[in-house]
């Protein structure tokens, strides 16, 4: 259709149609059409979408209550625009939705980092990325060596302590932890969390990017926190090196003139 | 490798069943379908299990969120790789709802097409769109619908074959849909199969539906496929001849053998209507 030419009629009615089921109080039913069979597309279509968020969701979705979290998907339905042709991405686009919209205080100020939370399983779960194993010693050292993260995983920082967010624990704005997690798919591609302290989340962050050594890597660390005992502080690394090794999160070392050897599937 | 001929009955491949499937795959099972939209891009565990599965057994994909009667321009993107997806799995044929699902976003669920001259322009145009992209024929399968547009300007069943007509493309009948659409339009689903342009058929669903009421079905394809239905596949093949068939499983999934024994159903009723014991073979554009 060329943008001179009028909408055909049939368009119109379509349009009609999804306006009022996105939002029903907004937007009465199409002219001519039933109110009893009306409500059964009201219904498919807004559960089927409610489904989908609310499986990804199960702790925001029982701090904020059943009324509350229904609002919220409501108000995404009736106004959010989906891109992904794919049904596990829903939970995506709701984390988006919510996100970039201003809750004006509606809402627990964690909110926003329990959902990033919560979805973050879900992506790694299903995630494609790969990794050529012929770039990689699993015996490694991963001192001398340059370690190499499993490829799906998240380095992931937040203000809360997310993972410990239920309906007994609620924090307030003034209640802020930062909390630093290391979520991997193991070998067996379970997703596992690991909640590490500020100086191991500061190893990975220099490490993820399997240009430096193990080595290099605790050395520019110990020089940052200015330890008094350099030597403890090094082993003290080594010992957290090998037992991410042996969670799955390390595959091992890059062999050597190798580079970059993730890669989109 | 496997033969990308399709005949046969098969079973919708959901995540519920894979354990029981890749355990072993009962006889009476000689494909499997799947919604592209679900394992695209699908990597891990779910990824690897359904690789392993669909190398040995021929899969059909049935599309949910290509939008064929939606109002905004066919997304080429995922068409192309869609096209991708069934190279790289060898599926031998491809069809999608005659439906739309999205306005200027995607709504994941299937709603009406109004039935008039205009539409069947649109959509069909749609359709030999998408085979150019994809190079191959696909099949579009007549959809459950529970409002009527004031604006119909021919029945259901005009509608389909002269989208089918103008498309080029396959009619992929879902006998379910014509029981759920018989009594919730009031028609005779008998004289509409008896219209089916038989020449177009190339593969046949079937699926259990909810009982709201006696004047209203609702296609849930979430329980066993009730009496009238069977005589209905029973009519389809003496009327249009025996196709792939395809039992649909999608809410309340049981387990694995409580499905198995619907699944002989379809092909102990497809042998009684082939001329000798040869199996119907449909060869489709897996090649082309």
């Amino acid at each position: 259709m060329s943008a001179q030419q009028p909408t055909p009629e049939f368009q119109d009615y379509q349009r009609a149609f999804t306006r009022h089921i996105r939002d029903p109080k907004q937007h009465p039913r199409p002219a001519g059409v039933t109110a009893r069979r009306m409500k059964v597309y009201n219904d498919l279509l807004f559960n089927n979408v409610f489904n989908l968020i609310s499986s990804c969701f199960p702790v925001a979705h029982s701090v904020l209550g059943k009324r509350k979290w229904r609002q919220l998907v409501r108000e995404f339905f009736a106004t959010h625009r989906c891109r992904s042709p794919y049904f596990r991405q829903v939970p995506e686009e709701f984390l988006q939705f919510m996100q970039q919209r201003d809750s004006g205080g509606r809402e627990p100020d964690f909110l926003i980092y329990l959902l990033h939370y919560e979805w973050v399983e879900l992506a790694l779960d299903i995630s494609t990325k790969e990794i050529d194993a012929n770039a990689i010693d699993p015996t490694g050292d991963l001192v001398a060596g340059r370690p190499v993260l499993t490829p799906s995983h998240m380095l992931l920082s937040y203000p809360y302590a997310v993972h410990r967010i239920g309906k007994r624990y609620q924090p307030t704005p003034a209640q802020q932890e930062q909390t630093y997690l290391l979520v991997f798919r193991d070998r067996e591609d379970t997703v596992r969390f690991v909640v590490l302290n500020p100086v191991s989340a500061r190893l990975l962050a220099l490490i993820e990017p399997g240009t430096l050594t193990g080595n290099q890597a605790l050395a520019q660390v110990v020089e940052e926190l200015q330890h008094p005992d350099p030597a403890v502080a090094l082993a003290g690394g080594q010992a957290i090196l090998e037992d991410l090794r042996k969670a799955g999160a390390f595959l091992g070392t890059f062999r050597p003139d190798r580079n970059s050897p993730i890669q989109p599937a | 490798m496997h033969d990308s001929a399709l005949h046969g009955a098969g079973l919708g491949l959901r995540r519920e069943l894979i354990p029981a499937l890749t355990a072993g795959r009962p006889e009476v099972i000689s494909f499997y379908e799947v919604a592209p939209e679900n394992w695209m891009d699908m990597g891990g565990a779910k990824g690897k299990a359904f690789r392993a599965l669909t190398e040995r057994t021929p899969l059909v994909c049935h599309g949910l969120s290509l939008s064929l009667g939606g109002p905004t321009p066919l997304d080429e993107v995922f068409l192309r790789k869609l096209r991708s997806f069934l190279e790289a799995h060898r599926v031998p044929l491809y069809t999608e709802h005659l439906s739309y699902c999205s306005d200027d976003g995607h709504l994941y669920d299937l709603m009406p097409i109004p039935f008039t001259a205009e539409a069947v322009r649109y959509v069909a145009q749609r359709i030999r769109q998408t085979q150019e992209i994809l190079e191959r024929r696909i099949a579009v399968e007549n959809a459950s619908f529970y409002t009527k547009s004031p604006l119909d300007e021919m029945s259901e069943l005009e509608f389909v074959t002269a989208v089918i007509d103008e498309a080029d493309c396959w009619l992929h009948l879902d006998v379910n849909n014509v029981y759920v659409n018989s009594v919730n339009h009031r028609y005779d689903p008998r004289e509409f199969l008896r219209g089916v342009p038989a020449e177009r058929v190339v593969y046949i669903h079937m699926a259990g539906h909810y009982h709201e009421s006696d004047d209203l079905l609702v296609d849930t394809h979430g329980a066993a496929v009730i009496d009238p239905v069977w005589e209905l596949l029973d009519f389809t093949y003496q009327q249009i001849g025996v196709h792939p068939t395809l039992l649909e499983r999608d809410f309340n999934i049981p387990p694995l053998e409580n499905l198995v024994p619907e699944v002989a159903r379809i092909a102990s009723l497809q042998q009684r209507y082939l001329p000798d014991s040869a199996q119907n073979h449909v060869s489709t554009a897996a090649n082309s």
